[in-house]
């Protein structure tokens, strides 16, 4: 190698250097100035913390660790009052004669605990789970205490489902609710969330019956949860095709679902179950209607005849409407 | 593909040739990036997207509601995080709440767990004191840009309650918040359409009864 081609080497790694220098910075310039800011859903990034890669053996979800956690330091084996006929642990009424959800005073200081900091989470945006890292947990194992925490559990995968709604949540957020729904110590406000859950799971009859056991126990009969809690048993019959029970419950469905209008709340759910079950035309159906009943004649029609399959009166009712709408629009 | 530098020495411009066609690579993966990080984007504000461009009222589903108060001359912020904090401290010190009170920032505050156990209820009474006044322009300005700082536009939408001698600042401060870029609705109240007997304004998360509704934005 002589002194030339040695300078030459030299000034072509000088340029080689100094212009893949320049394509870097400017790489890191262009990822700083396109790139979104915001840092990834906290959610993904603890849930990845908690269960750190463990070759051959699946960790516990952080939840699940956490009632365990709970179990193993147990203090004492008081139990809650039990119904002496069912046997079930029963709701303890006190107050103007609505029913209580909670069965005893530690229940309720969890409950109260838990709610706050689920609530102060949310007013102060932090993801849902930092309220369970902050939960202070001096209970020993009670079946209320675990049930409450599996209750928080199930709520905040829940929370982060209806936040992203993001289908790898799905299965998870079913899970946890079921279970929950499941306990002796279940309320209306979990056979609704688990009714949720189920629906977007796939697991149709299962949500319906959790939805039906939800609204049989509602304390009210108006507001836009029980109205919500309504329209998905429709979108259960409408997948089910329960053809009967889903026009019968659509022809009432602006009395019992006063916030129908707020369109914006709802139909991205109905959305992703069209895309989800594309043989279920009576999901158009009921998407047509709601627009309908807004007053977007072009969309509601646009789903109305979507609908296809449908046979005998089904057709001739949602025929009615389509005649209804292109009159109003003419 | 070679030439010869004044100096005498050669540079092998396949080098060059290399890095260029590196470049304009990497440039056309950054601008797919770009992009598919604007389709998000726009995805994103579609979902949340006022559906119509008059004040019908509508509620933004991937944003909270915050509450704020103009009554007596004064702009207020409601106690509800600090009302939090008092109930989960009385719950560490292992004992529950039935109602409990504190006053901040010119506000009485009262929360109630409710009937059946699933929510809290919020009672609050606006005194004329402590808050920050109307008629201070620089003072209230401050006040807003902060609470622009606490509750960013992306995750909250503020929800104002006025009283009718504050008409005119009400529209000065939703008009000063839609420039920043925050969603704003407002609920005109009036003097003995309170809450109950005391409070000026009763809220609720998680309580189910028939004479409350979503708060809603226009």
């Amino acid at each position: 190698m002589n002194d030339n081609s040695e300078t030459t080497l030299i000034y072509n790694g000088l340029i080689f250097l100094v212009i893949s220098g320049c394509i870097l910075a400017s790489a890191t310039v262009a990822c700083w100035l396109l790139l979104p800011k915001e840092p990834l859903p906290q959610f993904n990034i603890d849930m990845a913390q908690s269960q750190p890669m463990d070759a051959g053996k699946q960790k516990k979800p952080w939840w699940d660790q956490l009632v365990d956690g709970i179990r193993a330091k147990v203090q004492g084996k008081q139990m809650v009052k039990r119904d002496k006929d069912s046997g079930k642990n029963v709701a303890v009424a006190h107050g103007s004669g609505v029913p209580s959800t909670l069965t005893s005073e530690e229940q309720m200081i969890l409950r109260q605990m838990i709610i706050a900091e689920e609530q102060l989470a949310s007013v102060e945006g932090r993801p849902p789970e930092s309220a369970a890292k902050r939960l202070s947990t001096r209970h020993g194992y009670q079946p209320w205490a675990d049930y409450e925490l599996q209750r928080m559990a199930a709520r905040i995968v829940g929370m982060n489902y209806e936040r992203t709604r993001d289908p790898a949540l799905v299965a998870e957020y079913a899970r946890t609710a079921t279970a929950v729904a499941s306990s002796d110590y279940a309320n209306f406000e979990d056979y609704f969330h688990a009714g949720h859950a189920n629906l977007f799971a796939g697991n149709i009859d299962q949500a319906r019956n959790f939805l039906l056991n939800a609204e049989k126990q509602w304390p009210v009969k108006t507001g836009m949860v029980r109205g919500l809690n309504s329209l998905m048993i429709l979108m259960c019959d409408a997948i089910s095709n329960r053809q009967t029970e889903f026009f019968a419950r659509l022809e009432t469905l602006q009395e019992t679902f006063q916030d129908w209008m707020f369109t914006e709340v709802y139909l991205p759910d109905l959305v992703i179950l069209e895309a989800a079950h594309p043989r279920a035309p009576l999901l158009h159906v009921l998407h047509g209607r709601l627009l309908d009943m807004a007053y977007n004649d072009a969309a509601a029609l646009q789903q109305y005849r979507k609908a296809e399959g449908l046979v005998g009166d089904s057709k001739r009712v949602v025929q009615s409407w389509i005649e209804e709408v292109e009159a109003r629009r003419k | 593909m070679n030439t010869t530098s004044q100096r005498g020495f050669n540079v092998d411009l396949s080098v060059l040739v290399d890095i260029i066609s590196n470049a304009a690579g990497m440039m056309i993966l950054f601008a797919c990036m770009s992009l598919l990080v604007q389709v998000d984007k726009k995805t994103e504000q579609a979902v949340d997207a006022k559906p119509i461009d008059f004040p019908l009222s509508y509620i933004p589903t991937n944003k909270s509601s915050v509450v704020f108060a103009l009554k007596n001359g004064r702009f207020y912020r409601l106690p509800d995080q600090a009302l939090f904090k008092e109930v989960i401290r009385q719950n560490r010190l292992n004992k529950p709440i039935s109602t409990l009170r504190l006053e901040k920032d010119g506000v009485l505050g009262a929360i109630e767990f409710t009937q059946l156990g699933l929510g809290y209820r919020f009672y609050y009474k606006l005194l004329d004191k402590d808050a920050a006044l109307l008629n201070h322009p620089g003072a209230l300005k401050d006040e807003l840009d902060d609470i622009l700082k606490t509750y960013p536009k992306n995750q909250y939408y503020i929800t104002l309650y006025c009283w009718p001698d504050e008409f005119a600042h009400l529209q000065d401060i939703r008009e000063y918040l839609i420039e920043q870029g925050m969603v704003v609705s407002w609920h005109p109240r009036f003097p003995g359409k309170a809450d109950g007997e005391t409070w000026d304004i009763v809220l609720a998360r998680g309580d189910y009864d028939e004479n409350f509704t979503t708060i809603k934005a226009q």
